[in-house]
């Protein structure tokens, strides 16, 4: 009858229980395995686009970005995150093979324009090198380089010295000074 | 008991020279290529003599190498056994024609046209050869073609010209794409049909006689669909649909994208069944690659299907309680409310509300977390209570049952002949689930019952649904009390698929009926095809011979009672 | 016309209030001329922050269920996320309401029913992309049957990702919404 509906009516709304979720003001709990915006952590990236290839969307992008490791390769690309393409199915997060690429529980990523909801490296990174370290990374890569370049001029000096001693051995008639311009010749 | 081995030598023995090859694999699925000219004969000696009264659909592929389109027709048996029979049909690339089957089976008709307007194969016999999902202007260019040149189109929008149509309305026309120009492929020769509008027109008669025209934006009803119905009076004399406002070309989107990046395609195939979609396909593709998930992890996807078929039927009952009246509209946000509850449960899983993206090739894609199991006990404790709640009310609602009872009536053999299968084949007395009926993951050890109404009106659907809810309620805490310790995941899966050349057909029991993948794969990363056969198709085309003779006033009651999902359907 | 036309008065006091003026208008125009020119004196001063602020704070949204985002704009308007709180309101009929949401995807056959729609909205309106099938075409970018830009056919003021949104996210979307308008930066200038 119709009264047993006004019972039940009644028993959910002086049951006291309140359901609203007070977005915002108070953010609701959400689950660890929450997928939401990304999160790159700068200093794991080996930037080899993993993630743009098994992209289903073909909304990671990888563009260059100033402040990663100096150390790396200097031509070394991070991931753009196209959120008005992302669908958030974790798939970049699954197939990441130095697990730098993970999900946040963050979701609040309204905007305004189509480039808005565009995240550059930089709005999804986290671990960023500070300006010290990066001046510090900066002045061991070029040390390293350095130290790269002295080597390679060795070896290349290392090498000429005994192509030529080979050279002497096996003409050993010819005069030496004949000898060096056959080698520059080569 | 019919096995597959046994149906095929009977074919053998009653067609000789019909069957150019034919294979069992997996036990229950027979596979054969069957002459063209025979199709007929033989799947009419299958249905008289073997019971295979189930149309479950048909597929097309287009085999470009070979010169060559196949037709799979997919035959099962509504109960009397468990064989899948996979006649395929094959027919020269230029001038393709098949016989339809429509004169055995009612349900062929959308089928055969879907297959007719994206891959061009011509149906013989076939009564309406008209356009289902595309629209006018791209009838002709058969798009799930291989050799089909306006896919992948990046800016559609830019090519939009927008115009005003004789009845004032702003209307848009394309341009081709420019591959498409570059091809040749353009403009292409249109097939000739009565439009929509014109078909409708023909069928009124007198002058007391109109069209009501319902749709294609509702305010309830997830997804757009155009339902006219031709009415005398307060009685509805024919109703029409039209379908494909929301076509996406899935199936044609998963032919280029790797296997795994088509799991969180067929999310989308239906929003409220995301778990089960990604179960039938990762079925599939696993029943390629011949591996099987770990028990764990066939628990987790249990449990979870479990879970999301409880607030899929929350959500298809509290949609029909706005559609019917809005007298019962506090049951529905009683409803919603419950569902998130549901929701949260799954979502601790998953790590999202409704396209869950979750199953995976030999495995899930994360573990329960801690405290999973208190959390959802308490929240099915929640569950059976309100439930019983519910169905107290509905008994007890003097009104509901007098909009309820006799609306709708489906009579198990119509049931059986419009091909409608889950809670409204069940409510008309037939005892269908494929859990029981082909039991996959590890369905065949559980105990549960298969809920069915003796009725089949409206409000055996409904019941039927909520009594489902108390089922899955056992089974998770059957699965909760058994499941076992161990990896979540297959070992020796490779990162890139690549299944040997092949075909699988695998279906489940979606939360609105069978739902089947069938993929086919000639051993590279992408498949050559992939068809989904849905559930709401089938009762999509099922609704308008069920509306002809209701009341108006019983429309969205039936309509609403079906639970459909415009999604899948349009695919 | 003068104010003497319509009230009584004396000619004296009418010729007074013609030298009145608002804003470097003649307050006559004001008061007995067509409701463009009222527009274009309420555009010009602080009486349109006054009316902005009543519209943002009851922004009626049309229930237009697509997709994967209709389920979720369902339960943005149900109890636990009661979008009621901010004087936001589902309506069944686009003539009530101010702003559509595109909650999923367009199609060539949908998008001129859609377009319509947006064309039985009365004034001031606006429209929302919910969901990335109606931002760029989502999964569907590369369809043959997707319109996958649709900012081409309608001035969308707010973008919200999400595929789909959860409810938070319309929320944060309407949230968007109102401080644009309270900006007045909104696409069709409102």
């Amino acid at each position: 009858m119709v009264l047993k509906n006004l019972k039940m009516t009644l028993k959910r709304s002086m049951s006291g229980v309140e359901v609203t979720r007070l977005y915002p003001e108070k953010i609701m709990d959400l689950p660890d395995a929450e997928r939401g915006v990304h999160v790159l952590d700068i200093r794991k990236c080996i930037g080899c686009g993993a993630c743009a290839r098994i992209c289903p969307n073909d909304c990671i992008e990888l563009v260059p970005y100033a402040r990663g490791n100096p150390l790396k390769n200097k031509k070394q690309q991070y991931p753009q995150v196209d959120y008005g393409r992302c669908m958030f199915c974790g798939l970049c997060v699954d197939d990441c093979p130095a697990s730098c690429l993970t999900m946040s529980k963050v979701f609040e990523i309204a905007g305004w324009n189509r480039d808005d909801i565009v995240y550059s490296p930089e709005d999804i990174a986290v671990g960023m090198y500070t300006d010290q370290e990066l001046a510090e990374l900066a002045e061991e890569a070029r040390k390293a380089e350095e130290e790269k370049k002295r080597k390679a001029a060795e070896a290349a000096k290392a090498k000429k010295a005994k192509a030529a001693k080979a050279k002497a051995a096996e003409e050993g008639e010819k005069g030496s000074g004949e000898k060096s311009a056959k080698n520059k010749a080569e | 008991m019919t096995t597959a081995n046994d149906v095929l030598s009977a074919l053998q023995s009653a067609f000789p020279g019909a069957i150019e090859e034919a294979k069992v694999d997996p036990e229950r699925q027979l596979w054969a290529t069957i002459k063209p000219d025979r199709i007929v004969d033989v799947c009419k000696y299958l249905r008289d003599n073997h019971n295979f009264d189930h149309y479950s659909g048909a597929a097309g592929v287009d085999r470009i190498d070979e010169g060559l389109f196949e037709v799979t027709e997919l035959l099962a048996s509504h109960g009397a056994h468990q064989v899948v029979a996979l006649l395929k049909v094959k027919t020269p690339r230029d001038n393709p024609s098949v016989k339809s089957l429509t004169g055995l089976y009612w349900n062929a008709n959308w089928y055969e046209r879907e297959i007719w307007e994206m891959l061009g194969i011509n149906f013989e016999g076939h009564p309406e050869l008209y356009p289902l999902l595309l629209s006018d202007e791209l009838m002709g260019a058969w798009p799930w073609r291989k050799d089909y040149k306006g896919y992948p189109d990046y800016n559609t929008a830019e090519r939009a010209i927008e115009k005003v149509n004789p009845e004032g309305y702003t209307d848009y026309s394309f341009t081709p794409t420019e591959a498409e120009i570059k091809a040749g492929t353009v403009p292409f020769e249109r097939p000739k049909y009565p439009t929509f509008r014109e078909r409708e027109e023909m069928e009124i008669k007198g002058e007391s006689e109109m069209i009501l025209h319902m749709g294609p934006q509702h305010a309830v009803v997830p997804g757009p669909f155009l339902l006219d119905i031709l009415v005398d009076g307060e009685r509805v004399k024919k109703a029409f649909l039209d379908v494909g406002y929301i076509h996406k070309g899935i199936e044609k989107i998963m032919e280029n994208r790797t296997y795994t990046q088509g799991i969180p395609i067929t999310d989308r195939l239906c929003y409220m069944a995301a778990l089960t979609n990604n179960e039938a396909y990762c079925g599939a593709v696993e029943r390629l690659l011949g591996i099987e998930a770990p028990e764990r992890a066939q628990y987790i996807r249990m449990i979870l299907e479990e879970l999301s078929r409880i607030q899929s039927h929350f959500l298809g009952t509290a949609e029909f309680l706005t559609l019917i009246a809005s007298a019962v509209y506090s049951p529905f946000l009683y409803m919603i409310i419950d569902r998130e509850d549901v929701l949260s449960c799954i979502e601790s899983v998953t790590g999202a509300r409704i396209n869950h993206s979750f199953v995976r090739f030999g495995g899930v894609r994360n573990d329960l977390p801690e405290g999973f199991k208190d959390m959802t006990l308490d929240t099915l404790k929640m569950i059976r209570q309100k439930t019983e709640e519910y169905k107290e009310l509905f008994s007890s609602d003097s009104i509901y049952q007098k909009r309820m009872e006799g609306v709708g009536v489906l009579s198990p053999s119509d049931a059986r002949r419009l091909g409608v299968s889950g809670p409204p084949l069940r409510a008309s007395d037939t005892p269908f689930d494929m859990r029981r009926e082909d039991p996959y993951l590890l369905y065949k050890d559980m105990d549960f019952e298969v809920i069915t109404r003796k009725e089949g009106d409206s409000k055996a659907r409904v019941e039927v649904r909520l009594d489902e809810i108390l089922e899955s309620c056992y089974i998770i805490e059957q699965c909760l009390d058994q499941i076992p310790s161990g990896p979540i995941m297959a070992e020796g899966v490779p990162k890139r698929i690549k299944p040997e050349p092949g075909e699988a057909y695998y279906r489940v029991e979606d939360h609105r009926g069978e739902m089947g993948f069938f993929v086919v794969s000639d051993g590279s990363e992408k498949p050559v095809k992939v068809k989904a056969r849905g559930p709401v198709y089938a009762y999509f085309q099922a609704l308008p011979p069920l509306l002809e003779g209701v009341y108006i006033a019983d429309v969205v009651a039936i309509a609403g009672s079906m639970d459909a999902c415009t999604s899948e359907v349009d695919r | 016309m003068g104010i003497s036309d319509v009230i009584p008065l004396p000619v004296a006091v009418d010729k007074e209030l013609e030298k009145w003026t608002i804003w470097g208008r003649p307050l006559t125009d004001v008061w007995f001329t067509t409701t463009e020119k009222i527009h274009e004196i309420i555009d010009m001063g602080p009486i349109k922050n006054v009316l902005n602020w009543g519209r943002k704070n009851s922004l009626w949204f049309l229930m237009q269920p697509m997709g994967c985002c209709g389920v979720e704009m369902l339960v943005f308007g149900c109890p636990h996320y009661d979008c009621d709180r901010f004087g936001i309101f589902p309506r069944a009929t686009p003539r009530q309401v101010d702003v559509m949401i595109i909650s999923g995807y367009i199609t060539r056959k949908y998008l001129p029913a859609i377009k319509n729609l947006w064309e039985q909205i009365p004034e001031p309106k606006w429209v929302m992309a919910i969901g990335e099938c109606a931002i760029s075409g989502g999964p569907f970018y590369d369809s043959y049957n997707i319109v996958n830009d649709t900012s081409k056919f309608f001035p969308i003021d707010v973008f919200v990702p999400g595929c789909p949104p959860r409810p938070e996210k319309f929320i944060e979307g309407f949230r968007a919404l109102q401080e644009k308008i309270k900006q007045r930066e909104d696409k069709r200038g409102y």
